[in-house]
């Protein structure tokens, strides 16, 4: 099954939903969205409030999917009958926040997946806010299994494996990282996607928050790797590409999945919790 | 109207000496410099840094203009009489009448840039004889004025420590009676002194009181609705304060970097401000 990914790299306005969600709505409404109903439309991490809101983040969390953005977001995906993936600061209990990225269609509410690697180095302060995730899942969407991650998480390969361990033929990054992390993440993005024989959607923020420039970059690659979609750097961008949900083509040329042993997981989790 | 809670003035006087003290020490400098207002906060300032340093390591001027009003002059006086700190008193006016003179533009203490002249004139002076004596130069600013912005960027705004900057201004009177300033000085109307007749609060639009409770909602988390329902005043209020914390955030900010390189100058390039004995 063909599937379409509109990489919507925008430049988020800080601690400011509102003008946020009048921007997603708009590029929701584009003809490129609403002509085609298998399209899901993904913006970055923390594209509902901007990546930059610092402590504002107490006050704009929200419980996901009955909170009042999510209400607002599955309106947008209702209205225009599309898919969106997006990122919102998320309030489980009084206190306790996460990261989020979640899946809207017109249907509702489809799944969240909550960031689990909270980067607490460099220009990154995300622990004093975000609670890291206590599971990996995937989303079942009209479009089959899709795996939601988050910027930094794609830094670690268990992530993306896990997804595909777990049936998804799509995992999608949504990102909000600055200049400097650039090569890393073009590096990993097709390694995740070539490792795994998975399709690797990547979505970041682009241009000035503060003190950072958003590097943007967003792009698409299939599951044998091959790059489907490359957005500009720095600004704001919108593109369009084409995946298909079938990726058993791709799986007996590179049987990673196939391949992996077991026990390796096991001597993983005994080693790391001896670091 | 809930008014915030009393702080601890001994102890809350304890740790700003200590902070003074250890300041003033790691920074290889001898006293530090403190320009006398004739209001409250540079009289709290000014008495801590006395009981935390003596009167020999700190340096107190008084830097009045034509819009300064002579009952300061007397107020300082009264003060360092009872601090036994010796003062300084050095009229600025001429420096700005020079300054006048050669931009060519007539002063007008009714425009911003004017009034914000004043108070930078004041810290070129304060600077001057920092630099001179090796003093720290130590401002006054209070969390009401911080959290709002009211100070002058590069004026008052400027010093190299600012012990009170965590206290609201309600709490600073409180540690004012604890410190006996003098009463002239404790009941007049705070004024930043830019213009005659100016005062703070009419300034602001509203009472000290009344912004310390709003700002002391805000610091807790609390949303607009929150605090206006808490306070029992009208959002509009609350809504006008939370407008000034914004548009003043890069006041309190050092001047903005922008990152492209690797560790980057007061984002994420991090040393101690103390120096290691091998350096």
């Amino acid at each position: 099954m063909k599937f379409n990914i509109a990489a919507a790299q925008i430049q988020s306005h800080q601690a400011d939903p509102h003008a946020n969600l009048e921007e997603i709505s708009q590029i929701c409404q584009r003809k490129e969205v609403t002509t085609n109903p298998n399209t899901i439309v993904v913006f970055p991490e923390l594209a509902v409030t901007g990546y930059l809101m610092h402590d504002d983040v107490f006050n704009l969390a929200e419980e996901v999917p009955t909170g009042p953005l999510s209400k607002k977001i599955t309106k947008i995906a209702e209205t225009n009958n599309c898919y969106l993936v997006i990122g919102i600061p998320e309030i489980s209990v009084p206190g306790v926040l996460y990261n989020s990225a979640v899946f809207f269609g017109p249907e509702g509410f489809l799944g969240k997946g909550r960031k689990i690697f909270i980067p607490n180095h460099s220009v990154f302060n995300e622990r004093r806010y975000f609670r890291s995730a206590t599971t990996i899942n995937v989303i079942e969407s009209p479009f089959g299994k899709i795996g939601l991650q988050i910027c930094y998480d794609l830094f670690s390969p268990e992530i993306t494996r896990a997804h595909a361990l777990l049936g998804a033929h799509t995992s999608i990054c949504i990102s909000a990282s600055p200049g400097v992390r650039r090569q890393y993440f073009e590096s990993f993005l097709p390694a995740r996607a070539m490792e795994n024989t998975i399709n690797m959607v990547y979505v970041n923020q682009s241009g000035i928050q503060d003190d950072l420039v958003f590097w943007g970059g967003s792009e698409v690659r299939n599951a044998t790797g091959k790059q489907v979609i490359k957005l500009k750097y720095d600004e704001p961008d919108f593109g369009i590409a084409q995946l298909d949900t079938d990726v058993r083509t791709a799986r007996p040329f590179v049987p990673t999945l196939r391949d992996v042993p077991p026990w390796i997981y096991s001597k993983l989790e005994k080693d790391s919790q001896e670091l | 109207m809930n008014k915030i809670p009393p702080i601890d003035a001994p102890h809350s006087i304890k740790l700003i000496k200590d902070f003074i003290r250890i300041r003033v020490s790691e920074a290889g400098a001898k006293g530090v410099i403190i320009g006398l207002s004739g209001g409250i906060d540079s009289a709290v300032v000014a008495s801590i840094a006395v009981r935390a340093l003596g009167v020999e390591k700190v340096f107190v001027l008084f830097l009045p203009s034509d819009t300064t009003p002579n009952s300061d002059l007397k107020d300082v006086k009264s003060l360092c009489s009872q601090l036994n700190v010796k003062l300084t008193v050095i009229d600025i006016q001429k420096l700005i009448n020079s300054y006048s003179e050669e931009i060519q533009e007539k002063e007008d203490p009714s425009l911003i840039e004017w009034a914000n002249f004043k108070p930078r004139v004041r810290q070129t002076v304060l600077y001057f004889f920092a630099n001179r004596l090796n003093y720290l130069v130590c401002g006054a600013g209070n969390k009401s004025e911080l959290m709002i912005g009211y100070f002058t960027k590069f004026g008052d705004g400027a010093a190299d420590i600012l012990p009170i900057g965590d206290v609201y201004k309600t709490n600073v009177f409180q540690l004012g009676k604890y410190l006996n300033v003098p009463e002239t000085i404790l009941a007049k109307a705070p004024s930043a002194g830019l213009w005659k007749g100016q005062t703070d609060e009419a300034e602001i639009g509203m009472s000290y009181s009344q912004l310390d409770s709003i700002l002391y909602g805000f610091e807790r988390f609390q949303t607009e609705i929150d605090v206006a329902d808490y306070l029992q005043i009208p959002i509009e209020e609350v809504q006008k304060i939370r407008s000034k914390l914004y548009q003043s955030e890069h006041k309190r900010r050092g001047p903005l970097i922008f990152k492209l390189g690797i560790r980057t100058p007061n984002i994420d390039w991090r040393i101690p401000l103390i120096k290691p004995s091998d350096v």
